[in-house]
């Protein structure tokens, strides 16, 4: 091998070379053009180019991303250095412009560890977006294996996505701050706005050598909070709290900024913020239905029965017992069936067995709902075709019984297919059947926007997870107005869940991701569904739920408005200089001749 | 587009090492190769390989592409070629040459037309020399170039995009008739030629690489200073309103001096961050030997007779210009003159 030096600008340059240049006359002995091609291939695929060439654009899955994602991608790399912002308006897609840039650099070579941090309601969200469309394994804080480790998992696995609060908390945090995560996304992160908390403190304790922080709302009550979380990005960027209060925090005003230019020319070294109102993203408009079922007596006496059962062994139960009583309670509201097989695994651990078998036998006996009858005449109603989904298998089993005997033409998709079934189920599904009977699980990754008309047959109490299904037609690509027809059961929990998110906050219409920036302002601890099940089991009566439901109600109105305000107050500090809509000219004309000659 | 570059590298490299590649899934393939075969199945679909663990990945990062990229970088260093297949009609370029020439010869009574006779064309060979050239330069963030470089050995000139018109000829590993070899340049010349071009191309990138390095490091440096300034402002106010509490004033001289500490370490970490380096490495050559039709022409005027070669490039679809003995530049234009031979842009300048 030689090596000489030479000088350039300046700057040392070590030249290498394998090659005998000597030996390369005569040509006999030499290599084919083939292998010339196939090596320069290679070369190009092992290449670090500068940022304005993505690789992950490559490598991504049935997505096109948008302009503005891919600029903002180049932005946060090239411009940024891979520690930034990312607070575009919801629904235009942080996720996938996080995980472009994340790809990108997991590709370049320039990263292995990551640490994905998301509110619990977001983990399976994020798992499945950087599985399914960026081919990027994540193991989840929640996984059996992850819990197996203890603590010592943080530094066994790669790729974590976790629960910050989980994360946040001792023994983990201690075992966290130990490990050196090339990479942080810390996803909804206006949670870390104030600098006091626990959250804060741990962010900022971490080794990072990259750093991104999504959120839709950096400003959350007042000017301090986009400090703190410029801060965890670039500490001094602002100044010291106290020269940035003096600088651009309006005496007696903590929302208005003074110094505008100063302070958006700062903020624009690091956050990058897209408007819908500037982007190239449209969807089509959505209308849902709620069609409240009335149980008949003795399905409602049912349901009474098992929601007792939950209401009196809730309290005090250990935390397994309780997750498996929250089970059963959304089971019973889908259809009686759905509830055996937890009230099986329950039989032993309750006090009263003889009374658990009773509700079995008459679970087992009512494999007709109401409301599987409802379905019918609402799939036969409609001159479309139709996604049906349910949360659980039993109920699957039993919709796609009923279908069959109303001879109405279907598909099944649930997580026990494989690759091939499911992708054959849908191909069917898109050429002759009239009804695609999925559970949550069987519809991940796919998109399904050939269709436009949803019929939750049980609701998610999870409201990520109602959008989830929504998403799966209301994206890219859909050409009709989309409909999402909701089933509830009069009186149960499913019915008072659709009064909030439906009658109370509209939640069907408005933007997705939307729903999780109102839900974080309404307890940024507690997730939606913990806040329903507590007021459900220490309710004694419907009576005293209502009351809680009705409260609920009130402070997610309360929560949907004071989005409203601050959405404005945040458009008046970055108004649309952070927007990526059009590309930064970053690569010069000797860059393009670069590319050619290449 | 998905990963369908990856797909069609990894067929290219199966075709290349004379193994054998079959789609049995979308995205996923059976891949026979080796000399002792080997039988893998492989995919780019990270669900495929979920469902089945004999299924090997193959993306960047997944230890069957690195070894394959490994494998394909160390193979094809150096390389050569023979172009074949084109479609050369001796007697159309024969006529063709008279019309893209032009030779004049200015005597006492004016300027006549010089009309020589051009003998039938007869093929040589011609070579073209590629180098391919991987550059990385490093400041915080690591930056990758690629360049191949193609250099006339006739005329030691770089030919732009050469690697571009590659694939549109066959290739073979030689002449099926052989054919003498054209007087080409020493090797050293155009080996030079290419190392010029590569100075150059370099000095323009470290220059942007440098001031953008630059640029960065002033930003960063300035934010920490005033960062620091501002937190030591701010403790000496402390320390003037605490200056009768001997023990708060003690704690502050203390966050003081961890801080100037801490100071001096984060703008160790800038400069550290922003230093530059870069490397050059020659990766791979490639020679590309085509033909190139020659007639050798004799241009006589009334000053003198020139011998000049008329030389037809199949690839370029051209003939070569000639070189103007006054001016050294190309030029399809000589004009016989008592105080010499010129092109028509030494001619109009004289």
């Amino acid at each position: 091998m030689s090596v000489e030096v030479l000088q350039i600008a300046d700057i040392p340059v070590s030249f290498s070379s394998d090659i005998d240049l000597k030996k390369l006359i005569p040509a006999d002995k030499l290599e084919t053009y083939q292998l010339f091609r196939l090596n320069l291939e290679a070369h190009k695929l092992s290449l670090l180019p500068a940022f304005d060439t993505l690789l992950s654009l490559n490598l991504s899955r049935g997505i096109i991303p948008f302009e503005h994602q891919i600029n903002s991608v180049k932005k946060l790399l090239g411009r940024f250095r891979g520690r930034g912002m990312l607070c575009d308006e919801v629904g235009l897609g942080k996720t996938i412009e996080a995980s472009l840039a994340m790809l990108e650099l997991i590709t370049r070579g320039l990263i292995k560890r990551v640490l994905i941090m998301v509110p619990p309601s977001l983990i399976e969200q994020w798992k499945e977006e950087t599985s399914f469309k960026f081919n990027l394994e994540f193991i989840t804080s929640d996984d059996k294996e992850f819990k197996s480790h203890g603590s010592a998992a943080w530094g066994k696995f790669d790729r974590i996505i976790a629960s910050i609060h989980t994360a946040k908390k001792s023994p983990h945090s201690d075992a966290i701050k130990q490990e050196d995560f090339d990479l942080i996304i810390v996803d909804e992160a206006h949670h870390l706005k104030n600098a006091n908390t626990v959250g804060w403190k741990f962010i900022n304790s971490l080794k990072k050598k990259y750093i991104f922080l999504l959120t839709a709302t950096p400003v959350q009550n007042n000017l301090e909070d986009l400090f703190n979380l410029v801060t965890l990005v670039y500490p001094g960027e602002l100044g010291t709290l106290k020269s940035f209060k003096k600088n651009f925090v309006s005496a007696g005003d903590r929302l208005t900024p003074k110094n505008y230019e100063q302070l958006r020319s700062l903020l624009g070294e690091l956050i990058i913020r897209n408007r819908r109102a500037t982007s190239d993203v449209k969807f089509t408009k959505r209308y849902a239905k709620t069609i409240r079922v009335q149980l008949s007596e003795q399905e409602k006496a049912l349901y009474e029965s098992v929601s007792d059962v939950v209401r009196n062994q809730y309290k005090g139960s250990p935390q397994q017992v309780k997750m498996s009583l929250r089970i059963l309670q959304e089971e019973i509201g889908s259809i009686p069936p759905a509830a055996v097989s937890t009230l099986e695994s329950l039989k032993d651990k309750l006090p009263d067995s003889a009374q658990i078998d009773g509700l079995i036998e008459q679970c087992n006996l009512m494999a007709c709902s109401e409301k599987v009858e409802v379905l019918i005449d609402v799939i036969n109603k409609t001159p479309d075709k139709v996604i049906v989904f349910t949360k659980f298998r039993a109920s699957h089993t039993a919709i796609m019984a009923a279908l069959e005997k109303h001879g109405i033409r279907y598909s099944p998709l649930h997580g026990g297919l494989t690759r091939h079934e499911k992708e054959k189920s849908i191909k069917e599904f898109q050429n002759t059947s009239k009804a695609l009977v999925s559970t949550d699980v069987g519809s991940e990754g796919r998109n399904l926007q050939f269709c436009n008309h949803i019929i939750n047959f049980d609701l998610p109490w999870n409201p990520m997870k109602i959008e989830q299904r929504i998403g799966r037609i209301s994206r890219i690509g859909q050409e009709k107005e989309v409909h999402v027809t909701n089933l509830s059961a009069k009186d149960t929990i499913e019915d008072h869940i659709l009064y909030l998110l439906d009658a109370k906050i509209n939640m069907f219409e408005l933007v997705i991701g939307e729903i999780d920036v109102i839900l974080g302002r309404l307890d940024e601890e507690t997730d939606f569904e913990t806040l329903i099940m507590d007021a459900w089991t220490k309710s004694p009566d419907t009576k005293q739920f209502e009351s809680e439901i009705t409260q609920l109600g009130e402070d997610l109105l309360a929560a949907k408005q004071k989005y409203s305000t601050l959405k404005n107050t945040e458009d008046k500090i970055f108004g649309d200089q952070f927007n990526t809509t059009t590309a930064e000219k970053t690569a010069t004309e000797d860059a393009e001749d670069e590319h050619r000659d290449s | 587009m998905s990963t369908a570059i990856l797909e069609k590298f990894l067929i290219d490299y199966v075709e290349a090492i004379e193994g054998e590649t079959e789609l049995v899934d979308e995205g996923t393939y059976t891949v026979l190769y080796g000399s002792e075969p080997t039988l893998k199945t492989v995919t780019f679909e990270i669900e495929a390989a979920k469902e089945n663990h004999q299924i090997e990945l193959f993306l960047p990062g997944s230890i069957f592409f690195d070894s394959v990229i490994r494998d394909a970088t160390a193979k094809g260093c150096t390389c050569a070629t023979y172009l074949s297949g084109f479609q050369v009609v001796t007697k159309v370029i024969q006529f063709e040459a008279m019309r893209n020439f032009s030779f004049v010869d200015y005597r006492k009574d004016g300027a006549k037309k010089i009309e020589p006779k051009i003998p039938s064309f007869q093929p040589y060979n011609f070579r073209i020399w590629t180098f391919a050239f991987k550059v990385r330069v490093t400041t915080d963030i690591i930056e990758d170039h690629l360049y191949a470089v193609s250099i006339d050995a006739r005329t030691s000139k770089i030919l732009k995009n050469f690697t571009e018109y590659l694939d549109k000829f066959q290739h073979l590993s030689h002449y099926e008739e052989s054919i003498p070899d054209y007087h080409l340049q020493d090797f050293q010349r155009y080996y030079h030629a290419a190392i010029e071009y590569m100075k150059q191309k370099l000095t323009t990138l470290i220059a942007g690489k440098k001031q953008e390095a630059r640029d960065l490091k002033i930003k960063e440096t300035g934010r920490i200073k005033k960062y620091y300034d501002t937190l030591n402002e701010e403790m000496e106010d402390a320390l003037e309103k605490k200056a009768g509490d001997r023990e708060a004033v003690a704690e502050i001289h203390a966050k003081q001096k961890a801080m100037l500490l801490q100071r001096q370490s984060a703008l160790g970490d800038i400069e550290f961050r922003y230093r530059m380096g870069a490397g050059m490495s020659l990766v791979s050559v490639l020679i590309t030997n085509y033909p190139c039709y020659v007639s050798k022409v004799s241009v006589p005027s009334s000053m003198q007779t020139a011998e000049y070669d008329i030389i037809w490039n199949p690839i370029f679809k051209r003939f070569e210009p000639l070189v103007c003995p006054t001016c050294k530049n190309q030029s399809y234009t000589l004009n016989f003159l008592r105080s010499g031979i010129r092109c028509q842009n030494c001619f109009k300048n004289s």
